[in-house]
C-alpha cells in the first residue's frame, strides 16, 4: 500500500465516521465503526472520539498520519445512522472499491430528510397524542396538534442559525403563547379546557430524548467524557424548555393577575 | 387499555418521523413505545407508584428494543429512542416551573425530584437492557472468532 492509498482509506473512515456524529450518533459506534473500516484494510489506528470531534492518527511503515476533525452537530436524522452502519458492514465484508465506497457515502450524506411541513405534521401528531395518553379531551388534544405544529417549525427553522439553548427557549415561548391564545379564543364556548394538558402535550417534540440515551449508551460503553457532556446538553435542552414556558406563564400572570 | 396503546403507538410514530427513522422500521418502533406505555399506565392504574412504573415501562420498550435490534439486524437506539420518549415526565417540567412562579418551593422542589428520580429510573432501565444486549453481542463476536 502506498501513502495515497492509505490517506484515502482513512478519509473514507472519516468520511463515514463524521456522517454518523453530525447527524446524533453515540461515540463509541463512531469509533467501532471508523476502527472497523480501518482494521479492515490492515491498518492499525488510534481514535478518539467526542461529540464535537474526532482524532485519529495512524502508523505505517514509518509514516504518521495525524488527522483531527471538527464536527457540528446538524440535526437528528438516525436513518442516516442506520445507511452508514449497513454501509461499514459491507465496505468490511466486501472487497469494495476506494471510489465506490465514496460515492456511496456522498448518497448517503445526501440523503433528504422528511420535507419541514410532513414533520411540523408529524411533530403534531407526536404532541396531541402525548396528550390523549395523560388524559387530555379530544379539543385539548386538537389544540396540541395545533401548538406543536407551530413548536416544530419554529424550531426547525431556527435550527439553521442558533445553538439548541435559544432554539428550546424558543421553542417554550411559542409554545405556551399559542397554547394560552388557543384556551382565550376556545373560552367563549368551553370554560373547562386544561392549559397544563396542551402545553405538555406540545412540549414533548423538544425533550431531549437521543441526547439522553446517547449519554447513557457510551457511558455504559465506558466514554465517559462523552456520557457528560451529552448529558449536560440533555439537562440543558430541559432547562431552556422550562425558562421558556415559565417565563410566559409568569408575564402572563403579571398582566391578568392569574393563569 | 386499547386505546391507551393506540395513542402511543401514534404519538411514537409521530416521534419517529420528528428522528427520520427508516420507514420500514416506523411499524416496530411504534409497537415498542405502544406496549411500553401500556405497560407503564396499566401498572399506574393497579396503584403501582409512577416511579416504579416507568421503571417497569422503560423496561419494556428497551428490551423489546434490543430483541428488534438483532431481529431487524438495526441498532437498537432507533427503536429505543421514540418509544421512550412518551415515558419521560414532561409533565413535571411544566409543574415545577409554575409552582416556582407560585413561589410555592416545597411544591416545585417535590415535583422537580420526582421528575429527577423517575429521569434516573428510565436511564436505569435502558442502561440493564443494553449491557445484557451487549452481552449477547460479544458472546456472538466471541464464537466467531473461536470457530
Amino acid at each position: 500500500m502506498n501513502r495515497e492509498k492509505v490517506r484515502a482509506i482513512i478519509e473514507i473512515a472519516l468520511y463515514a465516521g463524521r456522517i454518523m456524529l453530525e447527524n446524533g450518533a453515540e461515540t463509541s459506534r463512531v469509533e467501532d465503526t471508523i476502527n472497523r473500516i480501518c482494521n479492515s484494510q490492515g491498518l492499525e489506528i488510534q481514535n478518539f472520539t467526542i461529540p464535537t470531534g474526532i482524532f485519529l492518527s495512524c502508523q505505517y511503515k514509518g509514516d504518521y498520519y495525524p488527522y483531527v476533525i471538527r464536527t457540528k452537530s446538524l440535526a437528528i436524522d438516525l436513518e442516516k445512522i442506520v445507511n452508514v452502519n449497513d454501509f461499514s458492514r459491507e465496505f468490511v465484508n466486501t472487497d469494495m472499491s476506494i471510489d465506490e465506497a465514496e460515492k456511496r457515502l456522498e448518497i448517503i450524506r445526501n440523503t433528504p430528510h422528511f420535507h419541514p411541513i410532513v414533520m411540523s405534521f408529524f411533530g403534531g401528531i407526536a404532541g396531541s397524542f402525548v396528550t390523549l395518553s395523560i388524559g387530555g379531551r379530544f379539543i385539548e388534544a386538537l389544540f396540541a396538534f395545533i401548538t406543536s405544529f407551530f413548536v416544530v417549525t419554529l424550531v426547525n427553522y431556527l435550527s439553521k442559525y442558533s445553538g439548541p439553548f435559544i432554539k428550546n427557549v424558543a421553542g417554550g415561548m411559542i409554545n405556551t403563547i399559542i397554547a394560552l391564545l388557543l384556551v382565550h379564543i376556545a373560552s367563549n364556548f368551553d370554560n373547562n379546557i386544561e392549559l397544563s394538558n396542551i402545553v405538555i402535550g406540545s412540549i414533548m417534540p423538544l425533550v431531549p430524548g437521543v441526547a439522553m440515551a446517547n449519554a447513557l449508551r457510551d457511558s455504559i460503553a465506558g466514554d465517559f467524557v462523552s456520557g457528560v457532556s451529552k448529558l449536560s446538553e440533555a439537562i440543558l435542552v430541559a432547562v431552556a424548555i422550562a425558562i421558556g414556558v415559565g417565563f410566559i406563564l409568569h408575564t402572563k400572570i403579571l398582566l391578568t393577575g392569574s393563569i | 387499555m386499547i386505546l391507551s396503546f393506540v395513542y402511543a403507538f401514534l404519538s411514537t410514530i409521530g416521534f419517529s418521523v420528528l428522528f427520520n427513522i427508516p420507514r420500514r422500521e416506523m411499524i416496530f418502533t411504534g409497537i415498542c413505545g405502544g406496549l411500553g406505555w401500556l405497560a407503564y399506565d396499566s401498572l399506574a392504574l393497579m396503584g403501582v407508584s409512577v416511579v416504579f412504573s416507568s421503571f417497569l415501562g422503560a423496561l419494556v420498550v428497551s428490551i423489546l428494543a434490543e430483541i428488534l435490534a438483532k431481529l431487524r439486524k438495526k441498532p437498537a437506539t432507533i427503536f429505543v429512542v421514540p418509544g421512550i420518549i412518551p415515558l419521560v415526565p414532561g409533565y413535571a417540567l411544566y409543574f415545577s416551573m409554575l409552582k416556582i412562579i407560585e413561589e410555592n418551593y416545597a411544591e416545585a422542589s417535590r415535583v422537580g425530584f420526582e421528575a429527577l428520580i423517575i429521569s434516573v429510573m428510565i436511564a436505569s432501565a435502558i442502561i440493564i437492557a443494553t449491557s445484557v444486549g451487549r452481552l449477547f453481542k460479544s458472546k456472538n463476536t466471541h464464537k466467531k472468532i473461536l470457530s
